[in-house]
């Protein structure tokens, strides 16, 4: 049997937009192992959301090569197609219809017929059995998400792919979302799933590539992307200050302004902030809020490519 | 076929679920029968009353409505959603989707038809006989087919459900009046008559009419068939080479 779930080899993609072509996916390759959760993180633009229609057989690459199970899913897209549970972007639900009434014809297109009793065990395992008999056009925007989950594991697939999972949702609603897909992962499921969240890749997801413009430009484990920054800590405060004399800092290696924080990337924390409150007393400044934390992945993307994950 | 009626089932659901499909389908056309009877009386057309005369034609402008009008902005609504991408996504044949979508709109058509019907029955006591309604029912069949072929059409071509709407009202609008189904045809300038009997709203009116009045097909059944058919192609392939599965970005 074959090792990976999903394998792709040097895809390249385009689409037509009004403003002309768009090179999406510039030869991606990568390989996704059976029962892992792999996450797609980057911008919007970046080209997840191509890439995942061309796993999921919506859309035809250019060149490269697609394949779920070993099977490859230009040649088989039917049998391909069955192998997968996919969650769109949008929730994309037949508004007119109950929550039971979708789960019941989205699985019968996968020639599936859950009893009525297995519907509602799926919409209690995903708090939605209060829900069953409500259209979706009367849900609530989590709802049609957790039900758009739900239909997509209605019919038991091997893979499930998920695009932006938790895209607008509030917290408490991500959260139970994030519970849900790690009950999948528990059940054995392989799970691919995009988002621009460095919370959600690093919470979730067992291995993470980073996508930028169009291309993978890491892939591995949260930690050990993070580990690649060479121990570089981030300091964090709320002072205004001129960026090109914030680099000059001692230690300071990566320097920027999210918001009204700054923030250095840093190998000598304490000499780097004392150096800061000198710089800001001379600037007639107070230096606010400090914290100082461990690299995460937004770090590692703006060392990649000298952009920020959430810009 | 279990899959196939689901699929069906689901859709039809969904289609009646919508208070505008409701309305503009099987209760516009009884208004608008009442005031055709109200402004028209009790006038005779072609040796026969109004009611006799004028229920065929709503039949035909029915199925035409539906067709050009619901079913396009239907199938447009269902693509600006993401629902026809959601559907590509599954391992469901097209030919199954495709199949189940006409059976829906056919039943449609047959339920607006069987209430129009009734309505004029028991409101206006009108009728007709038994071999003109079983004649006329294949017409009906053609018509509405035709009436899709047209919609679908209309919906792989405009970019927006708003577009769609506008475009299917427009010639909807335009074939009501000039096509002889609610106004007498030969009200019309000359001009005007040697135009619009090649739309397809006069053919279909034509073959719904002749059975459900004369209790057999009419003299023009043939050519009212050749033109129907050719709209049925001529629209089938173009919604067919430019069907979408996700709007345009």
């Amino acid at each position: 049997m074959n090792d990976y779930a999903i394998e792709i080899n040097d895809l390249r993609a385009h689409y037509a937009s009004s403003h002309g072509r768009v090179d999406a996916l510039k030869g991606v390759s990568l390989a996704v192992g059976r029962g892992e959760i792999f996450g797609l993180l980057g911008p919007n633009g970046a080209g997840k959301t191509t890439l995942l229609s061309c796993i999921e057989g919506l859309h035809a690459p250019d060149t490269g090569s697609v394949k779920v199970c070993g099977i490859e899913v230009g040649q088989h897209p039917m049998q391909t197609k069955r192998k997968m549970g996919i969650q769109l972007q949008r929730a994309a639900l037949i508004e007119g219809l109950t929550a039971v009434e979708l789960i019941e014809v989205y699985a019968a297109l996968y020639d599936c017929y859950p009893t009525r009793e297995q519907i509602m065990t799926l919409l209690t395992q995903f708090q939605l059995a209060d829900q069953a008999n409500k259209r979706a056009k009367q849900m609530s925007g989590g709802q049609q998400q957790r039900l758009a989950l739900t239909i997509a594991l209605s019919t038991d697939p091997e893979i499930v792919l998920l695009d932006e999972p938790t895209e607008a949702l509030d917290p408490r609603a991500r959260r139970a979302v994030w519970g849900m897909i790690e009950t999948l992962k528990k059940s054995g499921r392989t799970i691919l799933l995009t988002t621009h969240s460095m919370d959600e890749a690093e919470s979730l997801c067992g291995h993470v590539a980073i996508m930028d413009a169009g291309q993978i430009v890491a892939s591995d484990t949260p930690q050990q992307l993070i580990a690649a920054m060479d121990a570089r800590q981030v300091l964090k405060a709320t002072v205004e200050l001129p960026l090109d004399q914030a680099r000059a800092l001692p230690g300071a290696g990566q320097v920027r302004y999210t918001g009204e924080h700054l923030e250095i990337e840093t190998t000598q924390p304490v000499a780097t902030l004392d150096a800061l409150n000198t710089l800001a007393a001379k600037h007639g400044r107070i230096v606010r809020d400090i914290t100082i934390r461990q690299p995460n992945l937004e770090d590692v993307y703006l060392k990649l490519t000298g952009k920020a994950l959430s810009a | 076929m279990k899959r196939f009626v689901l699929i069906t089932r689901s859709l039809l659901l969904s289609y009646v679920r919508q208070p505008a499909t409701v309305f503009w389908n099987l209760v516009f056309p009884l208004f608008l029968l009442v005031i055709y009877r109200l402004v028209f009386g009790s006038a005779i057309i072609s040796g026969v009353d109004y009611i006799t005369w004028v229920v065929p034609g709503v039949v035909a402008l029915n199925i035409l409505s539906f067709g050009m009008i619901g079913s396009s902005a239907f199938m447009t609504q269902m693509r600006e959603n993401g629902v026809l991408r959601r559907l590509q996504a599954t391992p469901a044949p097209p030919v199954l989707l495709f199949a189940a979508y006409i059976a829906v709109n056919v039943v449609m058509c047959l339920l607006q038809t069987a209430v129009m019907m009734l309505f004029a029955l028991i409101t206006f006591h009108w009728t007709t006989t038994l071999s003109g309604l079983v004649i006329s029912l294949p017409m009906i069949l053609i018509a509405t087919i035709a009436s899709v072929a047209l919609g679908q059409c209309i919906s792989s071509l405009v970019p927006r459900q708003s577009v769609a709407l506008a475009v299917g009202q427009l010639l909807y609008f335009t074939q009501m009046f000039t096509t002889g189904l609610v106004l007498p045809f030969d009200m019309l300038p000359t001009w005007l008559q040697n135009i619009t009997r090649f739309l397809p709203a006069y053919a279909i009116g034509d073959l719904v009419r002749s059975p459900l009045i004369a209790g057999n097909l009419g003299a023009d059944t043939v050519r009212n068939l050749t033109v129907v058919a050719l709209y049925t192609l001529a629209a089938g392939f173009l919604a067919t080479r430019f069907f979408r599965w996700e709007q345009k970005v």
